[in-house]
């Protein structure tokens, strides 16, 4: 009776009183007194991290949240993002990126960046002398040509499917390789023969995946094995991710974890590591969940947050990791040509209008969408790339004018039922360019009523079929985006959505601009730079002119961190190194 | 008795086989693809037909059933399509961490609700049991990871009494030997390892056994109340027998068979709660790893961890039958 | 006085379905429709509850949520005790053959934790509002199913139906006039607290992605689940919602609590 009812009433109180409860006290580290300093063993059985840092900032135990856990030990055979994030402390490539910049290509294990032959057929690389694998053996020409010619060499199967960066790079392995050959006259100098220029080489060797991996190791365990269930190297149950980096794996508890430990032997002794040891907490899914864990000290820092806590998160203390130049972007597809999934004839859609591309694309309220769903960390496209990327140009996209937008549909003359639209988003799901798809998708819906459409809103699972439906071209109105694989505009341009295949437009949108098909062809054989960014400059010319898919925001996910963490610097494509970090006391 | 426990071992290998089909068929109609949690955005339809091949799904689906079938008889429960890791291997890592969790939550629902519901049976309507029906009602009103946040948050992160997430602080290095976070810091000898794993163990199962500690409550109650009106309890009040007596050995004997089924069913229920909160506590058990294998259509997985759980759970239902048999002699299984 | 929990049980449940069946009336905006410049404010006198993310009207969406969250709670229960209670009623009163083959199916529905269950119905079927009440009601349905079978089986052994027996009464006569109405009690004490976790049930399907049909329609699961997330910076968004599965939830086991005692033959007495 009424004592149910007070109770209730109290009890809903306290929830109040404690959500209210005013912001969280920066957190202490929960972490006890620690135990003597470790050694630097690969495969030891697990020393205990050294004491809490000394006066200097060196040392300690960083421990980082990520969103899911790494799926191979062998960075040629992953293509996520959690595997990335780990492998990249802890492999290097022939180049890499300047910290902190999404395009900044540095030579790193080369010694300088290559000499490329007039016809953009052979690059001559100089390697760095001095340095040795973690396993002890030593970085030359030798090792780099069996790394190239082991992943070239990959039999169909497993091996092939999981390496997709290598395929997507060079076309294809073996004979199909566009890489016709790596060669090692002497122990300093190596030599890339391509089939066919590539202006993408470069850019693209700085992902992890292409990090050189030590000979000994991967004979020794077998790093070849298929199927991969029985990989020791691949499953991180040997020694797996022999690389040359500031940190070496130590071990990997499925599901839980990932840890690194410093290289004590890091060749670049300027850029050393200060950090004993970095734990990859790999299964901090739940936004909430890791809010949290950062506020009561269970994590150090978190690579993503959402952006619905960042707020939250300054007023509690922790810092907000600022990613700088995006490297994704986040659009509204308009497919002209629906597909059939049963595999008759496709349709054409309203979308094959002009006008009606253009009036959805003057409805849509961009900056709106950044304010409420984004915490302000994105920016308004001003073209299909952000800024940033090489072949990038500024163009002049049409702006949020609703008036502009109901006359562009009434121009289209579409018939009433004609208005009644779908809108397809992804659900179970969260994108870098899209934290929260179906609150988007709703204010979408709600600007594109306000110009005269009737939206219906559909969903589907993004793992449940929502990729493949939205690049077979089966939704006509729908929510994508691509998180880029390098910061060039082919990754955007050809590989993400314009490319054709089989002769025919990209099924995702139907563009069907053949000149657009020409200008990429040059743009990817261009044999220099300047060549091929005015031929991808041209391209973002014919697509503002047609409007084939409304880019929406271009964004930086925000991350967080304890305070007593220092040094951390972050990219807008996420590859971040923690050899700068330190641990304040 | 040994004769029913043996047929129903027996009863369960059909009823086991008949779900590894159902659930071979129904995973296999499920829209979506396992190329596609593989690919991710890189998803195009050459590359998911490859990996569709690799992964042997292209040819018909009695051939599929049979390989799976066979290797299972020889006890190889399979490998993920997405890493290929051994089910075996990650449910032996994972599947200590389910246990913990749900041995906690059924410690505190069974030791906080039998108690809480015999409390409150003794004067029904009382202010006693007043309170005790609100705060099982609010047991299971609030959803677990609501009651999750709120925890960790007023527990976490105002007072700093209890950790946010996970089994183990990854500062104090222990080695994971049995994947038990407390076996693991029993083993290692050291105190403050042993406290921070009973630690991260308290607020996960309040979460969990929440609704387990409401519902065992109210039945528990029901239950009380239901036999204390029965004739023969009141003959014994009469017999002048003091009302502790009456408590145990007329009340509770009879009251616990409906508190031993809803026991029994927990369990099951107690998996699926396992779901929401390993999610929200980022507690690396089976109950995450069977709803990312749904979502990445990871088939050979989900099928061997439902079979495996099905196994679990008709044993676990056989031990409750069982005992009803000891609890209450007039039930006999012939 | 013993009805005093009930009666206000009733009055709780009677006010949650005033407000749904008044809602167009009282609501003051449209629950489906904001301004996304006025997100996450809190409660204010323009908007009592504050607004939610896309800027709708919370009190609004309290109001109108109530239509599809009582209508999902009742349906699914119905559901599971439909298809429970003749499964269980079957099994407890046939014993034997019978009660082993059901028992068996029911074991192996059971085995599949409700949630996965729900799961796959949901990517079975899509997503959508019946999809989600079947799925919840299926997975109560063994639950059902099993405790009215085991109290059945006690009952059966109880004085009362010996004395049936004796009497000559047929195994179908003492299963309906003997034995369902003690077998009852905790079957709506069940049911009761079914009620209750249906809603929350339907929360938690959402909290891992399978919410039902439209986003902007509103429901108080869908509701709770989105605005999780903001417990530190908008709790007014979790506490509304929240509250008002709360309070449903114990009025309908109060309601449920008041029925029980009154068709108790035993404590009628």
């Amino acid at each position: 009776m009424l004592r149910a009812r007070t109770g209730s009433l109290l009890a809903a109180a306290a929830i109040v009183f404690a959500a209210c409860g005013g912001s969280a006290t920066p957190s202490p580290s929960a972490a006890p007194s620690q135990q003597a300093s470790p050694s630097a063993a690969v495969a030891s059985a697990a020393p205990s991290p050294s004491a809490a840092a000394s006066a200097s900032g060196n040392g300690g135990t960083l421990v980082v949240g990520l969103d899911g856990d790494m799926v191979f030990a062998d960075p040629s055979l992953v293509s996520d993002g959690n595997s990335l994030y780990v492998a990249i402390q802890v492999v290097e490539g022939l180049v890499g990126l300047t910290p902190g910049t999404i395009g900044d290509v540095i030579p790193v294990l080369a010694a300088s960046m290559p000499t490329i032959s007039a016809d953009g057929k052979t690059y001559t690389f100089t390697l760095r002398t001095g340095i040795k694998f973690h396993d002890g053996t030593d970085f030359n020409a030798a090792a780099v040509k069996f790394n190239y010619d082991r992943w070239k060499a990959y039999p169909k199967g497993d091996l092939q499917d999981n390496a997709y960066y290598y395929g997507a790079v060079f076309g294809g392995f073996g004979d199909a390789s566009n890489l016709a050959s790596v060669d090692a006259p002497d122990a300093t100098t190596v030599v890339f023969n391509f089939k066919t220029p590539q202006s993408n080489f470069l850019v693209s060797q700085t992902l992890a995946v292409f990090g050189i991996q030590s000979p000994t190791a991967l004979q020794k365990d077998k790093a070849d094995t298929t199927p991969l269930k029985d990989n020791k190297y691949a499953q991180g149950q040997g020694e797996s991710m022999v690389g040359t980096g500031p940190f070496m794996f130590k071990d990997w508890v499925t599901g839980d974890h990932v840890t690194v430990v410093k290289n004590p032997n890091y060749w670049d002794t300027a850029h050393a590591a200060h950090l004993d040891q970095i734990t990859f907490q790999a299964n901090l899914k739940d936004s909430t969940a890791k809010l949290q864990a950062l506020q009561a000290g269970g994590i150090d820092l978190a690579e993503t947050i959402s952006p619905a806590d960042v707020a939250t998160a300054k007023s509690s203390g922790l810092q907000i990791v600022d990613r700088g130049q995006s490297c994704n972007t986040g659009y509204l597809g308009m497919n002209q040509s629906l597909q059939s999934s049963s595999g008759g004839a496709a349709t054409p859609t309203i979308y094959a209008n002009k006008d009606v591309r253009f009036a959805v694309a003057e409805a849509l309220n961009k900056q709106g969408y950044i304010d409420a769903f984004y915490a302000g960390a994105a920016k308004v496209p001003q073209s299909w790339l952000p800024a940033g990327t090489t072949g990038y140009k500024a163009e002049n996209m049409p702006a949020f004018d609703v008036n502009a937008a109901k006359a562009s549909l009434a121009k289209a003359g579409l018939s009433a039922d004609k208005l009644k639209i779908d809108l397809y988003y992804p659900s179970n799901v969260v994108r870098p360019y899209m934290p929260d798809p179906k609150s988007l998708a709703q204010a979408i819906a709600g600007d594109l009523q306000a110009i005269g459409f009737t939206v219906a809103l559909k969903t589907e699972d993004w793992h449940g079929g929502y990729v493949s439906h939205a690049t077979g071209g089966n939704f006509p109105l729908f929510l994508f985006g691509w998180t880029c694989d390098w910061a060039g505009a082919d990754n955007f341009l050809y590989t993400a959505w314009f490319g054709w295949q089989n002769g025919k437009p990209n099924l995702q949108f139907g563009w069907a601009n053949p000149q657009v098909n020409t200008l990429m062809t040059q743009a990817l054989q261009a044999t220099s730079p300047d060549a091929a960014n005015a031929l991808w400059g041209q391209v973002q010319d014919l697509a503002v002119q047609d409007m084939p898919t409304v880019p929406i925001v271009n964004s930086t996910p925000p991350g967080a961190y304890v305070s007593k963490v220092q040094g951390f610097v972050g990219a807008g494509n996420q590859t971040e190194l923690f050899n700068s970090v330190t641990i304040q006391p | 008795m040994l004769r029913f426990i043996v047929r129903r071992v027996i009863g369960a290998i059909p009823v086991l086989f008949g779900l590894s089909i159902i659930l071979f068929l129904f995973l296999r109609l499920l829209p979506g693809d396992p190329a596609e949690a593989i690919l991710g955005q890189h998803a195009t339809p050459e590359l998911t037909a490859q990996i569709r091949t690799t992964l042997g799904l292209d040819q018909p689906l009695y051939v599929q059933y049979v390989n799976y079938l066979v290797r299972l008889l020889h006890g190889d429960f399979g490998s993920s399509f997405v890493d290929g890791k051994s089910v075996a291997d990650t449910f032996l890592v994972r599947f200590p961490g389910t246990i913990e969790l749900t041995i906690g939550a059924l410690i505190f629902a069974v030791g906080l609700g039998i108690p809480l519901g015999r409390l409150a049976a003794r004067h029904p309507n009382g202010w006693v049991d007043g309170i005790v029906t609100v705060v099982s009602l609010f047991g299971i009103s609030i959803p677990i990871f609501v009651l999750g946040y709120t925890l960790v948050f007023v527990f976490g992160v105002q007072l700093h009494w209890l950790p946010a997430l996970g089994q183990s602080d990854p500062r104090l290095g222990i080695p994971q030997v049995t994947h038990f976070a407390v076996i693991d810091a029993l083993l290692t000898g050291r105190p403050n390892a042993i406290i921070d794993s009973f630690s991260h163990l308290v607020l996960p199962s309040i979460a969990l056994g929440s609704i387990p500690l409401a519902i065992v409550t109210r039945i528990t109650r029901a239950s009380v109340i239901d036999v204390a009106n029965e004739d023969y309890v009141r003959t014994a009040r009469a017999k002048g027998l003091t009302e502790r007596r009456v408590d145990d050995r007329h009340i509770m004997r009879n009251a616990w068979l409906p508190v031993a089924t809803v026991i029994g069913l927990q369990v099951g229920g107690l998996l699926a709660g396992a779901v929401l909160t390993e999610t929200v506590f980022s507690w690396n058990g089976v109950g995450s790893w069977v709803v990312s294998a749904i979502q990445n259509h990871d088939y050979i997985v989900v099928q061997s961890l439902i079979l495996i759980f099905a196994t679990i759970f008709l044993f676990v239902n056989l031990i409750v039958d069982i005992s009803y048999a000891f609890l209450n002699p007039r039930i006999r299984y012939s | 006085m013993r009805n005093g929990p009930a009666l206000v049980g009733a009055v709780c449940i009677a006010i949650f379905v005033a407000a749904a069946v008044l809602a167009p009336v009282i609501a003051p905006y449209d629950p489906t429709v904001g301004v996304l410049a006025d997100g996450k404010q809190g409660p204010s006198l323009a908007h009592l509850m504050g607004t939610d993310l896309l800027g709708r009207d919370e009190f609004s969406r309290v109001l109108y949520g109530a239509q599809i969250s009582l209508t999902v709670g009742v349906v699914a229960v119905f559901f599971g005790l439909a298809f429970g209670s003749v499964v269980g009623a079957v099994a407890g009163g046939a014993g034997g053959r019978v009660d082993a083959v059901l028992m068996r199916v029911t074991d192996v529905l059971l085995a599949i934790p409700g949630i996965l269950l729900a799961i796959g119905i949901v990517a079975w079927l899509g997503h959508g509002q019946l999809q989600i009440m079947l799925a919840v009601g299926i997975s109560y349905a063994p639950i059902f199913a099993r405790l009215l079978r085991g109290t059945l089986l006690a009952l059966r052994e109880a004085d009362f139906a010996t004395a049936a027996r004796a009497e000559g009464a047929t195994p179908a006569r003492i299963l309906l006039r003997h034995l369902m109405p003690n077998a009852l009690t905790p079957l709506i004490v069940q049911a009761t607290l079914a009620l209750a976790t249906a809603i929350i049930d339907v929360a938690g399907l959402g909290f891992l992605g399978l919410g039902p049909g439209d986003p902007r329609v509103a429901e108080w699961g869908e509701m709770l689940t989105d605005s999780a997330r903001f417990l530190q910076s908008a709790p007014y968004l979790i506490f509304f919602p929240g509250a008002a599965i709360v309070l449903s939830a114990i009025g309908f086991n109060l309601l449920g609590d008041g029925l029980r005692e009154a068709i108790d033959p035993r404590l009628k007495r």
